[in-house]
């Protein structure tokens, strides 16, 4: 005879029933499963009601099993996050590749804005002209 | 009774040997055979992983316990209600099975677990229906499709979310 565990009572065959019938409510359910994880003696009990039971399995479970126990899963990310890095490191090579010199006597010149400016000057002296023309606009409705 | 030493490529060897009880366990908890399946993978992983914690006595009541504790994480994650899918994919068939048909889907008979595999769209529905109906392996699949093994495990992968999550749905119904 098992001795009573911590979470309660031990389970009783009519306990397993109502779990294989799928009686159990979600806070039974979590309670039963927190006591076949610590009762050895119910577990085996459970182990041997439940193995009475049919379903399938799929054919490709256990190799499924096997290849994530064997770590391939974790492998497969790992190369795949290479790839993607290397992808990454690449791309901005590629981008940035034009702009690093390894002549370190040339010096980084200073970047030419007079376009912009031009450009800045022309939108300053526009948005002048549209003011001015609204002040006479205005003046002439008055 | 005497004591069981097993190493880590034996234990491998006998998964087959108990695949059905941890699957049977995890599905009596779950009610849903997909959450089942990948629960069952979870527990045989932990049991090899843990290998070194057995004491030797009874495999069977190990890995059940195990079981357990996989499935009680299970039961109180409240992460497994939000996993995203794509709303296409489930208004495919969410619209077309409710009432009595939802007790049925979530039987773990193969013509009910067909059924659900044959409403996904391609090309979720051939690696599912390969899979879990006629039991073709990943590895046999890429092999006569010419697909890569890759492919299919992430094809597989993406259409267990898909039942999975269309599975709960129809039992919270």
């Amino acid at each position: 005879m098992c001795e009573k565990t911590k979470t309660g009572q031990h389970l009783t065959q009519k306990d397993i029933a109502k779990f294989q019938a799928m009686e159990l409510s979600p806070d039974a359910l979590i309670a039963f499963a927190e006591h076949i994880e610590t009762c050895p003696a119910c577990a085996e009990m459970l182990a041997q009601a439940e193995e009475q039971m049919d379903i399938h399995v799929p054919k490709g479970f256990a190799p499924e099993v096997r290849r994530r126990a064997a770590g391939e899963g974790k492998r497969d990310f790992y190369r795949y996050s290479i790839r993607v890095g290397a992808a990454v490191c690449a791309s901005l090579a590629l981008l940035f590749g034009g702009s690093f010199s390894f002549d370190t006597a040339k010096e980084i010149s200073a970047p030419k804005f007079e376009l912009l400016d031009k450009m800045t000057q022309s939108i300053s002296d526009f948005s002048n002209s549209i003011i001015k023309w609204e002040g006479l606009f205005d003046g002439q409705k008055k | 009774m005497g004591v069981i030493v097993i190493c880590r490529t034996e234990f491998l060897e006998c998964i087959k040997e108990y695949e059905k009880l941890v699957f049977h366990i995890c599905f009596s908890f779950t009610k849903n055979y997909f959450d089942a399946e990948d629960l069952a993978q979870e527990t045989f992983i932990a049991a090899y992983n843990k290998l070194d914690l057995f004491d030797g006595k009874n495999l069977k009541a190990w890995l059940s316990a195990i079981a357990a504790n996989k499935c009680k994480d299970y039961l109180k994650s409240a992460a497994r209600r939000s996993i995203p899918t794509e709303e296409s994919d489930l208004d495919l068939y969410a619209s077309e099975h409710t009432g009595p048909e939802e007790a049925a889907l979530r039987a773990v008979g193969e013509e009910e677990v067909r059924a659900i595999c044959e409403q996904l769209d391609e090309p979720y529905r051939t690696v599912a229906v390969k899979y879990f109906c006629e039991d073709v392996t990943l590895s046999e699949l890429s092999r006569s499709t010419g697909q890569k093994l890759k492919t299919l495990q992430t094809r597989l992968y993406r259409a267990k979310k898909m039942m999975k999550e269309y599975v709960r749905r129809t039992a919270d119904v």
